[in-house]
């Protein structure tokens, strides 16, 4: 049995198919990468995954159970959490609050612990430590970047869902972000990250999924999906050839 | 709860003021000032409406209009149960069930309508008053045949000690909501809904729940208040008025801390009172209007935020931040 698996996940906005008849599947401990084209779907399906969107048709099934029809914070107790291309932080709360709402309604009880020490840790794991009661609105933007993760984190996902953490950072920022990554892999959270950095894709990803036009158009190891021509297609155009 | 760690010393910082204020309150009726006890009932309707408010449309930044629907419940209840003639629950027991049933109907009103956004959830709930108040007005008019119902009066003394617990109440209720994690999830959700629900709020349920809490607290007020009328109909329990003033009081005070919509409360009633009893009772409305105006204008913060700022600049350069 995967840990998070999809069949045959649709959904229409008006009379176009945002996300059209998509199977997926994930297992413990991966890192999955989900690119294409701007507007194929890839944050549409992270919106059904986690509960914001439900798929008609199709199903989603979290440890054998079906998952499509809950509301976004049982989804989220149930150990998926997500980060959000546009951030959506708590501004004008400190950075902690931020972190402590994840840790005591997503974690709901599953901390015995101290919650203060516990959002300490996070902030450390993710290096916001000493902004730790700055209003989160006057961090920049891979600060609040990382304020989600950490959010997400706390809530103690056995899935975390990364949707474009890496768009618009700077080199040295990029490197800190793709270092996280792989430490919250490490932990054994097991993460799908949407991602136009390439770079980043190819460096962290075990496996990588590829949607155009809301349908899964390639599924493969980096080395695969690098030399599939429905990609190259998608990506470059097509060939005259 | 383990009693060793409570901060005792925080603790008496936190309460001192207020339990000194809350016995020269207790004391009033001893004063020989009559008009004080009136008077001061008059600022404890205004800053329990007003508090209760902000414990739900402060926090979450729906604006609700609702006040006078949960208010003339109050008054309502008031009448049916504690009228001037015949069967009369004591007055204490009516409370108890006006705010039962101001709960029940915030619960079911907020589950249907707090989905609705911005100016959609403001004119929804404005619209209960309305609708309450013509329900009402027709099922006396057109069914019973009577118009207005009579209230048991009590004395000024017994009405300001229930308005003083009832504000009391109140208080504690502000408190603990700010101080646990349900005060953090309402912030949380004013900040930003779809982030709070992802992180395991739900959403809906402290949303449905808050508010009726806060709706409770209001009709508490109109039981009381009603007992100090002899006469009430449609007309004077769902005043739209009373829906505006708790609103335009809190911002007037700022929202940011518990004092701000107390001391907004205070000031906007205490000029109404002298407004509507003199011979100026006409321009109580365009200057209640014009400062409204000034102070969206000039003072977002509100007055609280105000006195914070210059307070700020006062301690000036030596508490700057040390990082940017």
């Amino acid at each position: 049995m995967h840990l998070l698996e999809g069949k045959g996940v649709t959904i229409h906005f008006g009379g176009l198919a945002a996300v059209s008849d998509v199977d997926f599947y994930l297992d413990k401990g991966e890192v999955v990468g989900l690119i294409g084209p701007n507007g194929a779907g890839k944050t549409t399906l992270f919106n059904l995954v986690s509960g914001a969107l439900k798929p008609n048709p199709g199903e989603i099934l979290f440890k054998g159970k079906k998952i499509n029809r809950m509301p976004a914070y049982k989804i989220c107790r149930m150990g998926i959490a997500r980060t959000f291309q546009t951030v959506k932080i708590f501004g004008n709360m400190p950075v902690v609050d931020n972190v402590k709402i994840g840790l005591l309604f997503g974690a709901h009880g599953k901390i015995k612990k101290d919650t203060n020490a516990e959002v300490k840790n996070l902030l450390e794991f993710v290096g916001l430590d000493d902004v730790a009661n700055t209003p989160a609105r006057d961090l920049t933007l891979a600060h609040q970047k990382r304020i989600e993760v950490a959010r997400a984190l706390a809530t103690q996902p056995e899935i975390l869902l990364l949707d474009e953490i890496m768009a618009g950072l700077n080199p040295t920022e990029l490197v800190e972000a793709m270092e996280l990554v792989k430490k919250i892999q490490k932990k054994g959270v097991t993460v799908v990250m949407i991602e136009h950095v390439m770079k980043a894709i190819m460096g962290i990803c075990d496996r990588i999924t590829v949607l155009d036009y809301g349908k899964k158009i390639a599924e493969g190891t980096p080395q695969e999906i690098t030399t599939n021509k429905k990609v190259i297609e998608v990506y470059l155009g097509e060939s005259d050839a | 709860m383990n009693l060793s760690n409570i901060n005792w010393k925080q603790l008496s910082k936190t309460f001192a003021a207020p339990l000194v204020i809350l016995l020269a309150l207790a004391l009033m009726p001893f004063y020989g000032w009559e008009y004080g006890v009136s008077l001061f009932s008059h600022f404890l309707i205004y800053i329990i409406l007003t508090v209760s408010w902000v414990m739900f449309s402060g926090a979450t930044g729906y604006i609700s209009l609702a006040t006078a629907a949960f208010y003339g419940i109050g008054i309502y209840s008031a009448a049916l149960l504690h009228p001037a003639t015949g069967f009369s629950l004591p007055l204490i027991a009516v409370i108890i069930v006006s705010a039962a049933a101001s709960f029940l109907v915030a619960f079911i009103v907020g589950a249907i309508t707090l989905r609705l956004k911005g100016i959609y959830f403001a004119m929804f709930t404005f619209g209960l008053v309305l609708l309450l108040f013509q329900v009402i007005n027709y099922v006396e008019t057109s069914i019973l045949g009577q118009r207005g119902r009579f209230v048991a009066l009590e004395s000024n003394e017994t009405i300001y000690y229930y308005l003083l617990g009832i504000f009391v109440v109140t208080m504690i209720v502000t408190f603990f909501i700010k101080n646990t994690k349900y005060g953090l999830a309402l912030r949380s959700i004013g900040e930003n809904e779809d982030a709070a629900a992802h992180s395991g709020v739900n959403v809906t349920m402290v949303k449905v729940l808050i508010f009726a809490v806060s709706a409770a607290l209001m009709s508490t007020v109109g039981v009381v208040m009603a007992t100090k009328t002899i006469y009430v109909d449609a007309s004077t329990a769902f005043n739209p008025m009373m829906s505006f003033s708790p609103a335009l009081m809190a911002i007037f005070g700022g929202m940011a801390n518990l004092y701000g919509p107390a001391v907004g409360a205070v000031i906007f009633s205490y000029v109404q009172e002298i407004l509507q009893t003199g011979n100026l009772n006409n321009y109580y409305m365009l200057i209640f209007g014009s400062i409204l105006i000034a102070t969206i204008l000039y003072m977002p913060q509100g007055l609280m935020g105000l006195i914070q700022n210059l307070w700020n600049r006062l301690k000036g350069a030596k508490r700057a931040l040390t990082r940017g």
